[in-house]
């Protein structure tokens, strides 16, 4: 004897009704089935088939809402949503295929999407663990238009001026100041060191960034005087690696350039271990009176709470003219740019690169979306029987709907689970592969609540608008029309086929603005990889020779000791050539220059070039071609004929028609006179790597007396192979001096182009994502379309079509579309372009056969989509396909 | 009841209505009862499944219309037996009238023929 009561306690969801209301449905509803079941075995059924025929059909979650309603005379919409949710988990296990696939598709299109919205948040709304990081701030001087050394050509302060601020402004709780400087380390560990140093004012560390000491202290105020600076506090990442966490690193002395240091403080894990620097010795302002044209300081403030950036702009403005009346001989026309300190650092190309990749992975999400919405228009085929039978039983439109859409939800909310792993994945590659110092170190990127909630966000976007236009579809058919449809194969009528076609049509555009899009990122990449350097960049290594201020006192003496050194290291066996000047492709001076003959009327200003200030054997060294007359040699010396040389560029530029050779020209503010001895071919000088050429003017650092520190060494075997003769050598010459910054020359073009590489490799990868996505999401559109049309194509075979005529009619229809798509696609393609090419060196607005390759390839994944299911079509006895008409 | 203000749902529950009031009006009778009523009468032509039989059930019961009693009867399970109110009664006779008028308009429309 079967147990209904206990089958129906067992499957009836709650009612949302009293214990003992929902004992009582059940019971009535056992009852029923009861009466049923006895009436089968009467009717002489055999137990098992009376039992399956009862309890055949029954949809428990649709019935125990129907009934939940009846009972309440309104709708819950929380037990409601449960329900529709449990069917669709239901559904989505019913057809494993199906499910895996969509939610795939989705984490394909979330993973990536939460993954650099957590770049973003990071480094744009992330508050950090500090909550006055919203109240930092840095200021600037501005004079005019004149471009300084700071942020967005902001001026660095005097000393005076900083003074005067802390006396009169009153938006500020602190106003610190912070110089950046190398210094060469000496401790007991034995080698001396390079670093990039920090010099604070009491008090930066711990008031301004709100930084917590994990050992020792702070400064104190009175370090910050002149003479009483001389403490430092490290890094806790420093601290563990060189002094392996001892504590009594605290009290420890140092020598920082020659001038001995105590190690007062170290700063607790965090963000400062990702910083260039690990040392922040004591800054004390020159003492009053002195320093006051020297604009050397950073200045960070903190504005007081409630005090907004335009407030802190408007009094400090007043400050500043105040001041300008005190000292006009040095202050007249100058006044302040108030920053924000967050993110002031960050490049406006990674500002405007990070939103580009935003853009391109929601545009990877909305291919998902579409992937999504053509898989459920293609399953709704299949389910037209089922929604069939409910509409019959009495669901409504409304109720279709919202179960339709609560299926896809429950889809792509196991999709966006899917992609939340996938982003976690992808931002451990992401971290792995970002070219060190790409984010500002106080970006931390992780999944945090906040990016979770975006994530479910667009989540939930995502299933509404894939889920939308398929759940309208189906919930608009009609009772009649749906049984009709339901047995057939044909299909769910014209409406159906338009919102296919504009599936395609949109798929198509989406992925050619983002192939383009990535065409033109990967193409200025390639640009930048292939940009000739006019240098021969293998078997040169660079390194710095720190001049130490304390023992070489005089120009003179740092000019014999870098001569000394020079011929020491050309001695070594492999070493072909020895130069120093700062490195090439990492910038050059600014001077003003004229051709001598060609001096522009007085007053007017002379043009602009690039400088170099460099040792003999500079062409040789680099690779530089020569091309008229010799570089500097030895003779060349402060007392001989001041000598220039000049790029090509220059040449073409200042000497048309001069024989350049022996020309005089007229160098800087002090209007020097130089004669050319020599020209070389371009090398790559530009602001922005691989940008366009400079002309250039290089003088011998000998004759001028500036010494240059940085030197290069050509050798016929790989230079690396070198370093520890020519290390053996350096100290064997002078064991205090520090090797630093040694690189090859193949690792500094590494370095210049690591961004680019890093943002390639991105966009690379989500535009092939994207182009994968498309071309099966065109693909199964077409293919659905296509399928659709079976009858109709058996109609005219069976009216006399031949084969050939069905592939082309097909074949047009389905090329009309893919020719619509590309047509917006490429409008898309042209306008993202356009935006692109502002940002990106030597892009052309769109490359035409990047844009042609991969037009082509979505133009053939939509012709297989229409080629194969023609052929079936054209196979099918035209009497079995006309049945489903 | 004109033709083109019914739709396809308000036909379906109001026919629903209209079949299980009518099934009670002589007198009281319990789910199942009812259902083997509806399709005893029709022969076959309408039938009621619990998913749709029930729910209509229970809105009647709530809007009034028919009233619920567990009665026991010796020898037999305890069954929920449904009468026709007065409130019912009226509706009935209300909704009979409608219904009428409407199949008479089907029938003139349609062309349809007396079974």
């Amino acid at each position: 004897m079967p147990d209904f009561l206990a089958y129906v306690r067992e499957h009836l969801p709650p009612l949302g009704v009293s214990g003992e209301r929902q004992l009582e449905v059940v019971e009535e509803l056992a009852h029923e089935m009861q009466e049923r079941y006895d009436a089968l075995i009467r009717q002489g059924e055999d137990p098992q088939s009376a039992w399956e025929h009862v309890c055949r059909g029954i949809q428990w979650d649709h019935l125990g809402q129907q009934v939940g309603r009846a009972l309440h005379g309104r709708t819950n919409y929380v037990s409601q949503f449960i329900t529709d949710a449990r069917y669709g988990l239901r559904q989505m296990f019913k057809s494993p295929g199906f499910a895996a696939t969509a939610i795939l598709t989705i984490a394909l299109g979330v993973g990536p999407n939460t993954a650099i919205f957590s770049l973003l948040y990071g480094v744009f709304w992330d508050p950090g663990d500090n909550p006055a990081a919203t109240r930092q701030t840095v200021i600037w001087q501005t004079h005019g238009t004149e471009q300084g050394f700071g942020v967005k050509g902001g001026i660095h302060v005097t000393a005076r001026d900083l003074r005067e601020w802390r006396r009169q402004s009153k938006s500020f709780e602190r106003i610190d100041a912070i110089v950046q400087r190398q210094a060469t380390l000496n401790d007991d560990s034995g080698y001396p060191e390079r670093f990039q140093v920090q010099s604070y004012t009491p008090g930066t560390i711990t008031k301004y960034f709100g930084a917590r000491m994990i050992l020792g202290r702070d400064f104190v105020e009175e370090e910050g005087e002149f003479g009483k600076s001389n403490v430092v506090v490290i890094s806790h990442r420093f601290w563990q690696q060189r002094y392996k966490g001892d504590p009594k690193t605290i009290g420890k002395q140092i020598r920082l350039d020659g001038i001995n240091h105590t190690i007062v403080g170290v700063i607790a894990p965090g963000w400062w271990d990702r910083r260039r620097e690990s040392m922040w010795p004591a800054l004390a302002l020159p003492p009053e009176g002195q320093g006051n044209g020297n604009h050397t300081l950073t200045a960070l403030a903190l504005r007081k709470p409630g005090v907004t950036l335009e407030q802190a702009q408007k009094e400090m403005e007043a400050v500043a003219a105040r001041i300008a009346q005190v000292y006009p001989e040095t202050n007249t026309g100058w006044s302040v740019r108030v920053d924000a300190n967050k993110n002031s650092w960050l490049s406006d190309r990674a500002r405007s690169n990070l939103s580009l990749l935003m853009v391109a992975v929601s545009l990877v999400l909305l291919i998902a979306c579409l992937n999504v919405a053509n898989l459920l228009m293609a399953r709704g085929q299949s389910r037209v029987k089922e929604i069939a039978v409910r509409v019959s039983m009495g669901a409504t439109k409304g109720q279709i709907f919202r179960q339709l859409l609560t299926e896809s939800l429950t889809l792509s909310v196991a999709g966006g689970i899917a992609g939340v792993a996938l982003s976690f994945l992808l931002m451990r590659v992401f971290t792995g592969l970002m070219p060190p110092f790409f984010l500002p170190p106080q970006v931390s990127i992780s999944l945090s609540p906040d990016v979770l909630l975006f994530t479910l966000g667009s989540t939930i976007l995502a299933g509404l608008i894939f889920g939308c236009a398929p759940a309208i579809q189906m919930a608009r058919l009609g009772v009649a029309e749906s049984l009709r449809q339901g047995g057939g194969k044909s299909g769910i009528g014209q409406s159906r086929h338009l919102l296919g076609k504009g599936l395609v049509v949109l798929e198509f555009a989406m992925a050619l603005t983002l192939l383009a899009g990535a065409g033109i990122v990967l193409q200025s990449y390639w640009n930048r990889m292939h940009i000739n350097l006019g240098l021969r960049t293998e078997n040169v290594l660079t390194f710095e020779l720190p001049p130490n201020q304390q023992r070489l006192t005089s120009p003179q003496a740092v000019m014999e000791y870098n001569r000394a050194i020079r011929e020491k290291i050309a001695s070594v066996p492999g070493v072909s050539s020895v130069t120093a000047s700062p490195v090439p492709l990492t910038g050059t001076g600014k001077v003003s220059v004229a051709v001598a003959k060609r001096l522009p009327a007085s007053g007017a200003p002379l043009p602009q070039a690039a400088l170099r200030l460099v040792a003999p054997q500079f062409v040789e060294t680099y690779g530089a071609r020569m091309m008229y007359g010799r570089e500097f040699n030895d003779l060349d010396q402060p007392a001989s004929l001041k000598v220039a040389m000049v790029n090509e560029k220059f040449v073409k530029q200042y000497m048309a028609g001069l024989t350049p050779l022996d020309e005089e020209l007229v160098v800087g503010e002090r209007k020097l006179q130089v004669r050319v001895v020599g020209v070389y071919g371009d090398i790559q000088n530009a602001e922005v790597f691989g940008g366009e050429i400079k002309p250039e003017v290089t003088i011998s650092m000998a004759q001028f007396n500036v010494p240059i520190t940085t030197m290069a060494v050509r050798s016929a075997v790989p230079s690396t192979q070198l370093t520890k003769s020519i290390a053996a050598v350096i100290h064997e010459f002078d064991p205090l001096m520090p090797m630093s910054k040694v690189k090859t020359m193949g690792q500094i073009v590494d370095e210049q182009t690591a961004f680019d590489r890093f943002e390639a490799a991105l966009y690379g990868s989500f535009a092939a994502l994207a182009l994968l996505l498309a071309a099966i999401g065109i693909y199964g559109l077409i293919a659905f379309l296509v399928s659709q049309r079976t009858g109709e194509l058996g109609m005219r075979m069976a009216l006399g079509a031949g084969t050939q005529d069905v592939f082309r009619l097909v074949l047009k229809d389905g090329l009309k579309l893919a020719t619509v798509g590309l047509i917006t696609g490429g409008a898309g393609a042209y306008y993202g372009g356009k935006f692109l090419q502002t940002t990106l060196y030597g892009a052309q607005n769109v490359d035409p056969v990047a844009l042609g390759a991969v037009a082509l390839l979505l133009l053939t994944a939509a012709v297989i989509a229409c080629v194969i299911p023609a052929w079936r079509a054209s196979r099918v006895d035209p009497v079995e396909s006309l049945r489903s008409v | 009841m004109a033709v083109n203000d019914t739709t396809d749902k308000a036909r379906k529950n109001g026919s629903a209505e209209l079949l299980i009031l009518a099934q009670v009006e002589a007198r009281p009778r319990h789910g199942y009862e009812i259902a083997c009523e509806i399709e005893r009468r029709s022969d076959g032509a309408v039938s009621f499944q619990a998913a749709s039989l029930y729910p209509v059930l229970y809105r009647l019961e709530r809007k009034g219309w028919i009233a619920g009693r567990w009665v026991e009867k010796p020898g037999q399970r305890r069954r929920r037996y449904y009468r026709l109110t007065l409130a019912g009664k009226k509706q009935l006779s209300e909704q009979r009238s409608s219904w009428s008028a409407f199949l008479e308009g089907i029938k003139r429309t349609a062309g349809l023929q007396d079974a």
